[in-house]
């Protein structure tokens, strides 16, 4: 705040050194998660965890980004959507790339649900988890085991 | 509503597990994602508010207004013998950040505690974490050039007081070969836990 009060002491017309510096903040640069969530939302009506896995649906498929809602989309919900056409995307991977917050993330994502641009894809949790635990089966822990004996990392 | 095209369903129907890696600050988690992750490692950063303290729980962060906790993704696509992706997710482990660490925790195969042998204690919060709520775990000891602070994984086992059948295995985060080695401990782990 500083800052602006010292441009704003200058007279115009003769802007100072200091003056034209710009003003950079980080949080005044983010934009915040009330805009970006339209009404200012911060409660995503879909239960979705960081691994879930979502999709673009038919609707939007061959469409050009945000067009099922006549570019209404917020920038970060069409870039979202974006990810999703690429054969599913989860959510941690969708709030990193579009740089918001899980629960904004989340709240997005829910708006695209209700439009139907997007699904939620299942089974995003493994099948017939351990009737105890609720953790992956003894025969998927198998599987990844010799998923991960037999996969080449070095091309990694 | 529409389902989604055949061909994205496909993809978006492999079987997904997940594996945590959970350490202290500058333990190598980032290193350790990004060594097996075919995608870049990704950091999502949640600043917790007081404004938002109704739905992201602060209990136990009293007269702290903000705070911020990472996370690192990646993720990796096994074929063979069943198509399926492989989520990873390094957290921080602390024990503040429980209502995160409960969400990554449901379903998950097991997890990585990275333990770097310079600050023993900062591995504490994630191996109670995982105690707690009985996710199976192996402790991976992060190898780093620091010749000076090598310790064999006994040695480390006896320092962190670790029960008998938790595995101890030494790795270089920054090698895919040697965390892969981790992980496939880690599996047969879960796996005798089973039997």
């Amino acid at each position: 705040m500083s800052t602006d009060a010292h441009s704003a002491a200058q007279p115009e017309g003769q802007p100072s050194a200091a003056a034209c510096v710009p003003w950079v903040d980080q949080d005044v640069q983010q934009v915040r998660p009330y805009v970006v969530v339209p009404d200012g939302r911060a409660c995503p009506r879909y239960q979705m965890r960081l691994d879930t896995v979502l999709t673009a649906t038919h609707t939007t498929a061959g469409a050009a980004p945000g067009t099922t809602q006549a570019g209404a989309l917020p920038p970060e919900a069409a870039h979202a959507l974006r990810l999703c056409r690429a054969g599913g995307c989860s959510v941690a991977e969708i709030a990193a790339t579009i740089g918001q917050p899980i629960l904004v993330t989340k709240t997005l994502l829910s708006d695209l649900i209700d439009t139907g641009a997007l699904v939620i894809a299942q089974p995003a949790a493994p099948p017939d988890p351990d009737p105890d635990t609720g953790r992956p089966s003894a025969h998927l822990l198998q599987a990844l085991l010799e998923g991960l004996e037999a996969h080449d990392f070095a091309v990694a | 509503m529409t389902s989604p095209s055949p061909e994205l369903e496909h993809s978006a129907r492999r079987l997904a597990l997940k594996i945590l890696i959970a350490g202290g600050f500058g333990a190598g988690k980032t290193t350790m994602v990004g060594a097996i992750s075919e995608i870049p490692p990704l950091t999502t950063e949640e600043r917790l508010t007081a404004a938002g303290a109704h739905v992201d729980s602060l209990a136990g962060v009293d007269g702290k207004t903000t705070t911020t906790v990472t996370l690192d993704f990646g993720r990796r696509t096994l074929t063979k013998p069943l198509p399926m992706t492989l989520f990873l997710f390094g957290t921080p482990g602390q024990n503040r950040f429980d209502f995160m660490w409960d969400e990554l925790a449901h379903n998950a195969v097991g997890g990585v505690v990275l333990a770097d042998t310079r600050r023993l204690a900062d591995a504490f919060p994630a191996l109670d974490f995982f105690e707690q709520r009985d996710v199976p775990f192996v402790v991976a000891v992060n190898q780093f050039d620091n010749a000076a602070h090598r310790y064999p994984a006994e040695a480390v086992r006896q320092a962190l007081d670790l029960p008998a059948d938790v595995p101890v295995a030494d790795c270089d985060a920054r090698d895919a070969r040697s965390v892969i080695n981790v992980l496939i401990i880690l599996v047969r782990h879960a796996l005798s836990a089973r039997t």
